[in-house]
């Protein structure tokens, strides 16, 4: 039975840990860091401190705060809020709802979550030495039907 | 065999298979306590380690800005004074083992920089080059304990 660990997927940084000895304990990235910035670079596939160090050099393909675009449709205030603040494109998808546009390409704000998951998930590995298989993923108390 | 006997043997049944649950149970525990006791013990000898090899980390991250402080008085002045104490600095980070990060005119690469501006617009055939740095970075044994902040440009 593998570790299950926690994972807070925060809008703007994340972070995870997990049960030992009944205390919850940090578990550290690869860079050695207690938290991971929750920003994608999609050109290259590039997560956390990472794609954040290069935001300036690819504004268009670095995507962070994806996390306020999730469930949102795209005439809603939070996505009208965003587009002003973020530096890459947020167009309509499908249902009317709201999704990145980059490289040519379009990635759902779940689709972006899911890298940086991805990217904890192997860290997680990493430092347990074994594989992670279930988590416990923290929900904001903002997020609606 | 009686229905008195029949019942009592279904009970003793029952008691017997929660028995052997509960041993199955404890026996997973326990196999799960000693993996745990491994990877703890692993990861234990990992960190002492990690301690020796930059056990100065803190202290030399912490003196960082005081000789970021340094390096740009003594491009502004022509006292040698001020020149000799960064050199000073410069000659302890070195017998750390540390180095700085070679950044100008190298191809901008986010493992050791980070870009805090840039000049004309990124094109195809055109790659980030780092035309100048805002802040030195520094690696010790290979490890970046600070990124370089560079501004680049686009050849």
């Amino acid at each position: 039975m593998s570790k299950i660990i926690g994972i807070d997927l925060g809008t703007t940084n994340s972070a995870m840990a997990v049960m030992e000895g009944g205390e919850a304990k940090i578990i550290p990235n690869s860079e050695g860091a207690n938290t991971t910035p929750s920003i994608v670079n999609v050109s290259d596939n590039t997560v956390g401190v990472v794609a954040k160090r290069q935001m300036v050099v690819n504004p268009k393909q670095t995507i962070y705060s994806a996390k306020r675009l999730m469930g949102q449709r795209i005439s809603s205030t939070m996505v009208e809020k965003t587009k002003a603040e973020v530096s890459y494109n947020i167009v309509k998808g499908q249902n009317d709802l709201a999704v990145i546009e980059a490289d040519g390409k379009t990635y759902t704000p779940q689709e972006i979550g899911a890298k940086v998951l991805a990217k904890l998930k192997a860290d997680a590995e990493s430092f347990l030495g074994e594989p992670v298989t279930e988590a416990v993923i923290t929900v904001p108390a903002y997020f609606d039907d | 065999m009686s229905d008195k006997q029949d019942k009592k043997e279904t009970k003793q049944e029952k008691e017997i298979n929660n028995l052997k649950q509960k041993i199955e149970e404890l026996e997973n525990r326990w196999k799960r306590s000693t993996a745990d006791y491994i990877n703890y013990k692993k990861r234990a000898e990992q960190e002492k380690s990690a301690i020796v090899e930059f056990s100065n980390l803190v202290l030399i991250k912490n003196l960082l800005p005081t000789i970021d402080n340094l390096q740009l008085a003594s491009k502004h002045t022509e006292d040698v004074g001020i020149k000799m104490i960064y050199n000073q600095f410069e000659d302890i980070l070195k017998n750390e083992g540390i180095t700085k990060i070679d950044a100008i005119n190298k191809e901008f690469d986010p493992n050791t920089m980070e870009a805090v501006e840039k000049e004309g617009e990124e094109a195809e055939n055109r790659k980030a080059i780092v035309k100048s740095i805002v802040k030195e970075g520094y690696l010790l044994n290979n490890k970046v304990i600070r990124p370089a902040q560079v501004i680049v440009t686009y050849k």
